[in-house]
């Protein structure tokens, strides 16, 4: 056997090689699938909050009820207690616990502040002390360095405290008197995560009371004091290190029927609460692990096909060499099944010790993947997946070279004694072919009308590439003899002769066939890498909004306006936005901004910031400013109608606050009255904007008639003008009640009055719109009627108009409503205090945010957290859906180098036969030149074609499959997927392709024409 | 070893290529008897290979009966043409290298030769003996590529000896041999005949090789055309009644000349038409 292999080696070595590739690509994908699993949980749980890394149990007693007294109030379950709640089957999942005990307590020392008091077993180890030490002792405080400044505290400083406990807890709090041991200035992030110890100091958080942060304690402290409503807490952290993906997905069933144990307990227990978002974990995990079925198979399953594909032909090739030794086995009395054991005896073993070497491949591959493209060091493990990939690589082996070796067994003896095999001339197809061919129609057919899912639908780009190789091969054979044919009556004999050699050799299907699979696979898997990396990139820049996002505790839009003024922040860098979040999945957010600079600052789809600007321009009416604490006006009646209750008008103001208020102006009396003067007092004197007319009058009372008002001017005496009759519109146009502006001129506005009994009625001036324009995204909320919806304003429910729609808006969902925020404020209301007030910064500056961040601060506002758009890509990037289209750069490298792998063994296959064709033309007086036109005739056309089909074949493969490719590590909320092909990659690898191989071909062609030697034709075969 | 005889009767053969079919051989009826030694001779193209083909059961007739030994080839069954080659009919085929395989030494060639015969249960000789038989003994493990043209066909000669066959059928032997090596050739073979038995058939277009064998057939357009035996020629009637002229007459009595056949003292007298009788 030895003698066998020693007598063509490199065959054997190249047939050792391909079975390697096929290995390999069968080892390696549940190889990475695993690891990658694996390395998704351990990202899960770097980034992963405390919230879902650690089982949380917290236990806050019964409060004495005001009804029963103290007779069933419970104090809350102590360590043991609480550890002894959680099954030992899930505490052995998870690492040691911590204990922890929470009071809230508030001071007036030098002003009133309240917050948490906290002990935490181990704490000390996880702060960093500015000045004094850890506290130890019961009564014994450490405060933040942020405390320590705004406040004055420092060690020795003596906190007067008392408890907060709910409202209505009846009863005095428990009192203390703590003991600044020290100032911590930072803290364990790990330790301490989820507590957010610091960042409220000086603030008011909820627009109420002022913060401080947290006070650290000693855990004598909560055993000396009577408290209340003391929490006490039990942490179970996982262990990053022990675990994996099995562990994790264990957890939370185990969870699920801890917090049933829990919601079972007897009523008079003391409380005992479950928090644990493990499924916060477990989600990502489980959707990368579909993502990462989907898409590593995808790319890993055409590159093992082609290996496959090459394999087939160089075992081909071997065995049409073998032909004659074939026939030699058949002559001595061998029949086919002799003659096929003689071949494999050979072939099957050069294939299978390709195996190991393929499984060692994996193994080097991985690791290095491993190395260069996931987090961290997860181990690659040998499972049942990896052994059957092994099997069924071992099997791809064992039949292909089966297939080959019976074929050539098959032949009868005649044929195996021809120097070159009968070849069926035409498009006549083979039953093998013929079969490939239908199948693979059968799978893309039912692959694009969406009717194949699962295993087989990810095999489709390849099977589409295959077929269409199958065909252009089928059709190289009679394409090249008629033009062959023609190139010889028109006296072109070179190009002729190539042609003809094209359509004779056994071997330029099978190049064929490999270079459109190799050229295909290597457009689409391009395609994957590039349009996976545009999304996520368009995912990080929506879901974070801009470069860099802070969003800010407490402030007003004023407020907002001051910090970026005194924070000397670069025109046009820094914008604010006011968000009201949506509160459900289908609920829709609203952000308020100021157009010109968000469009600018914000990310956008392609084309909205230009239609942003227009949609939410302000309106275009001057505004009616005042100024002086009291305001004189004219005022006349004509034919007025007052009913039977009283009239009031009033006159409707936006002072400099930011607040609407409504002056009464004077009480209306009936029939035609003459001007008068009025003066009404208004908290006007740093100024005040018109914003409307209001009449009053009980329900039910009708009011008719005009009332002219002019000359109305505040502190200076220059009235003001009223604009035109157009700057004014009636509030809701639809009602049979209404203030008209009849007539305005020179100052003066004539109010027609129409009411049918409402109790108030307005005329707005048009500066305050009726309805808020909105730029939106996705649906219109439950009871839009047209492109008229009501969304949240700046205080609740607003009126709104859908000026525009953009497929996304940033740092949003499903739907989303952009609005103007300096016109919204002129409605004059108070600002939510759930809505979240942020900067949008142009670029992540660090100085810049410092300088924010110091501003914000001497403002008694914080920067409660900074969001970076790099940050959010990075994490997407940290994501099996990327793992594992980066594979695709692996396969589109491998795809080439089998690709010229496949040109080099059909080079070598044929080099012999070609230099003695080659020979004869030269014996007949063709000269070098010649000959070098034929050789490389022969080469680059087939490859030209071949890789043409291919990147055809795999852009349509890309289109085809666009939306099986998983981009994202979880489908986004807003249509933001863009799946559309990436031309200038796909074309840019098809050049590649076509300029390497062509490359290769040229050398190839250029050595056999070199080798062309008239001793060839002496030679034996 | 003992010969095996050959037997053909109206053995026709058609190939089908694109477009038409060729007749091969258009009804030969041949006798080669056990242990005899023939040579077939004729143009390219008159069928001699196509016979042999036939003979070693490499494909079957369109018509007529081939049988060697007890086996009517003709309807055969795969299996039992694999056994035939096996045990009973060897086939040398032009060009030396051809018959061999091309990374074993010449021992290991009769060795591989002979194991589907073993496998069958068959005896066979040593393959140092058949080497020896041949000439090649001390040359068993000498690699092909340092053999002689002629010395490697004497290892194409062993491995077709290697399973002791009753029928050697042998297509150019002595093609592409310098004189000296084409006698050693001839030598062996007729060696091989008279020693072992077996019955040999060889296609020549050698003249000097056909007038060193003891009977020659000469087909000529499928057809017997003639038989040489001890130095004389025959034309050969066959089964229909065919009864071809040889070469040299045909230049005198071109296709369409009429010819009586007159009995005469016991032969026959062929009178072209327009000669008397005496």
């Amino acid at each position: 056997m030895l003698k066998v292999i020693r007598h063509r080696p490199v065959q054997a070595v190249v047939i050792a090689a391909l079975a390697a590739l096929v290995t390999a690509c069968a080892v390696l994908t549940p190889l990475y699938q695993r690891a990658l699993e694996q390395a998704s949980v351990q990202v899960q749980l770097a980034h992963a909050p405390a919230s879902a890394t650690q089982l949380q149990l917290t236990s806050n007693g019964i409060l004495p009820d005001i009804y029963s007294g103290a007779r069933f109030a419970r104090p809350p379950l102590t360590r043991e207690e609480l550890e002894a709640l959680v099954p030992r089957t899930l505490r052995d999942e998870l690492g040691s616990p911590v204990a922890a005990r929470v009071v809230i307590a508030e001071t007036d020392h030098p002003s009133p502040s309240q917050g948490r008091v906290i002990w935490r077993a181990g704490e000390c180890a996880h702060l960093t002390m500015q000045q004094g030490r850890c506290p130890s002792a019961a009564g014994e405080i450490a405060v933040s360095s942020a405390d320590a400044h705004n406040f004055g505290w420092g060690p020795g400083t003596t906190l007067p405290a008392t408890e907060v406990p709910p409202k209505g807890t009846p009863g005095n709090p428990a009192t203390a008197t703590f003991t600044v041991a020290g100032v911590y200035a930072g803290f364990g992030a790990g330790f301490w995560d989820g507590w957010a110890l610091t960042g409220v100091s000086g603030t008011q958080p909820d627009r109420a009371e002022v913060a401080h942060d947290a006070w650290i304690a000693a855990e004598p402290t909560f055993d000396a004091v009577a408290w209340v409503n003391p929490l006490s807490e039990l942490d179970f952290p996982l262990d990053p290190g022990a675990t994996g993906i099995d562990q994790l997905l264990r957890l939370p069933p185990q969870a699920d029927r801890l917090r049933l144990a829990l919601a079972r307990r007897p009523k008079g227990a003391a409380s005992a609460h479950l928090s644990w978002d493990v499924t916060a974990l477990t989600q990502p995990v489980l959707e990368g692990r579909r993502q990462a079925r989907t898409t590593v198979p995808l790319l890993m399953a055409p590159l093992g096909v082609l290996g496959l594909v090459v394999l087939w032909m160089a075992l081909t090739t071997a065995a049409e060499q073998r032909r004659p030794e074939v026939a030699v086995a058949r002559l001595r009395g061998r029949g086919v099944r002799g003659a096929r054991g003689y071949l494999l005896a050979e072939l099957l073993t050069v294939a299978l010790a390709g195996v190991p070497v393929g499984v060692g491949i994996a193994f080097g591959l991985g690791r290095l993947a491993r190395g260069l493209v996931l987090p961290g060091n997860v181990a690659l493990e040998v499972r049942a997946p990896v052994v059957a990939a092994l099997v069924l690589a071992i099997a791809a082996v064992t039949v292909t070279t089966w297939v080959v070796a019976d074929r050539v067994g098959r032949e009868p003896i005649a044929a195996l004694l021809r120097r070159v095999p009968p070849r069926r001339p035409g498009w006549a197809l083979g039953t093998a072919d013929a079969v490939a061919l239908t199948a693979s129609a059968l799978i893309v057919g039912a692959f694009v009308t969406g009717n194949l899912t699962g295993p087989l639908a990810l095999a489709a780009p390849a099977v589409l590439a295959l077929a269409v190789g199958l065909v252009v091969s089928r059709a190289a054979t009679p394409v090249a003899t008629r033009l062959g044919r023609r190139m010889l009556r028109l006296g072109r004999p070179a190009p002729a002769i190539a042609l003809l050699q094209v359509a004779r050799r056994p071997g330029t299907r099978g190049v064929i066939a490999l270079l459109t699979v190799a050229a295909a696979i290597l457009v689409f898997a391009g395609n994957a890498v590039a349009v996976g990396g545009r999304n996520r990139a368009v995912a990080a820049a929506q879901e974070v909004g801009a470069p860099m996002v802070a969003t800010l505790s407490g402030g007003s839009i004023a407020t907002v306006e001051d910090v970026i003024a005194d924070a000397r922040v670069p025109a046009g860098s820094v914008t604010p936005v006011l968000v009201e979040n949506a509160v459900g999945y289908d609920e829709q957010a609203n952000l308020f901004v100021l157009p010109a600079a968000f469009s600018r600052i914000a990310a956008l789809p392609p084309g909205a910031g230009a239609r942003v600007t227009h949609a939410l321009a302000a309106p275009d009416v001057a505004p009616i400013r005042l100024r002086g604490s009291e305001l004189t006006m004219t005022m006349a009646t004509t034919k007025l109608r007052t009913g039977t209750s009283p009239v009031r008008l009033a006159l409707r103001l936006l002072g400099s606050d930011g607040l609407a208020r409504s002056v009464p102006v004077a009480q209306l009396v009936a029939g035609t009255t003459a001007p008068r003067t009025v003066r009404v007092g208004a908290e006007c004197a740093t100024g005040c904007v018109v914003t409307g007319w209001e009449l009053a009058t009980d329900p039910a009372n009708s009011v008719t008639g005009t009332i002219t008002v002019g000359g109305l001017h505040g502190s200076d005496a220059t009235p003001v003008p009223l604009g035109v009759t157009s700057d004014w519109s009636v509030v809701d146009p639809s009602a049979r009640s209404a203030l008209t502006a009849t007539e305005a001129a020179a100052g003066s506005l004539t109010i027609g009055v129409h009411n049918a009994g409402r109790s108030d009625v307005l005329l707005q001036h048009r500066w305050v719109p009726s309805t808020l324009p909105a730029v939106v995204s996705g649906r219109l909320p439950q009871g839009a009627s047209g492109r008229s919806f009501t969304g949240t304003g700046l205080a609740g429910d607003t009126a709104m108009t859908a000026a525009a729609h953009v497929r996304w808006l940033p740092r949003s969902g499903r739907s989303a409503a952009l609005s103007n925020l300096a016109v919204a404020a002129r409605i004059g209301v108070p600002l939510d205090p759930q809505a979240e007030l942020q900067l949008w910064f142009d670029r992540d500056d660090a100085g810049l945010l410092a300088r924010v961040r110091q501003a914000a601060e001497a403002r008694h506002m914080s920067v409660l957290r900074v969001d970076r758009e790099a940050d959010a890509l990075d994490e997407l990037e940290q994501s099996a859906s990327a793992w594992s289209l980066q594979l695709g750069v692996l396969v589109a490298v491998a795809c080439l180098l089998v690709a010229a792998l496949g040109v080099g063994i059909a080079g070598a296959a044929s080099w012999r036969t070609r230099t003695r064709d080659l020979a004869v033309l030269r014996l007949h007086g063709t000269p070098a030149s010649g000959l070098a036109r034929v050789s490389l005739g022969e080469q680059l056309p087939v490859i030209l074609v071949a890789v043409i089909a291919g990147t055809a074949s795999g852009v349509l493969a890309s289109q085809v499959a666009a939306s099986s490719v998983p981009l994202l590590p979880t489908a986004p909320a807003a249509d933001l997927l863009d799946t559309s092909l990436d031309w200038p990659v796909m074309l840019v690898l098809g050049l590649v392709a076509a300029v390497a191989l062509s490359a290769l071909g040229w050398l190839v062609g250029v050595l056999v024409a070199r080798r062309t030697t008239l001793a060839r034709l002496v030679e034996a075969p | 070893m003992t010969g095996t005889a050959v037997i053909t009767r109206r053995l026709v053969h058609i190939y089908r290529t694109e477009g038409q079919d060729v007749a091969a051989l258009s009804g030969v009826d041949l006798t080669v008897g056990a242990g005899e030694m023939i040579g077939l001779l004729g143009p390219s193209g008159a069928g001699k290979s196509t016979l042999l083909g036939l003979m070693g059961g490499l494909f079957r007739p369109s018509a007529g009966q081939i049988r060697v030994g007890d086996l009517e080839l003709s309807a055969a069954t795969t299996h039992q043409l694999d056994e035939l080659r096996a045990t009973t009919v060897s086939l040398l085929l032009q060009g030396a290298r051809r018959n061999l395989l091309p990374y074993a030494s010449p021992r290991e060639n009769v060795e591989f030769a002979q194991s589907a015969t073993r496998a069958r249960g068959a005896g066979v000789r040593d393959p140092g003996e058949v080497l020896a038989s041949v000439g090649l003994d001390g040359l068993g493990t000498a690699p092909l590529g340092s053999l002689t043209p002629g010395q490697l066909q004497l290892a194409a000669l062993a491995v077709a000896l290697a399973p002791g066959p009753g029928v050697l059928l042998a297509d150019e032997p002595t093609g592409q041999l310098d004189h000296r090596a084409r006698d050693v050739v001839l030598a062996t073979l007729a060696r091989v005949n008279r020693e072992w038995g077996t019955t040999v058939v060889l296609v020549t277009h050698d003249a000097e090789v056909a007038a060193a064998l003891p009977r020659t057939v000469t087909i000529r357009d499928g057809r017997i055309g003639g038989e040489g035996r001890s130095g004389e020629e025959y034309s050969v009637v066959s089964a229909d009644g065919f009864l071809p002229l040889p070469a040299h007459v045909l230049a005198d009595l071109p296709a369409g000349t009429l010819v009586r056949f007159h009995p005469a003292d016991g032969t026959y007298q062929l009178l072209v038409e327009d000669e008397d009788l005496p």
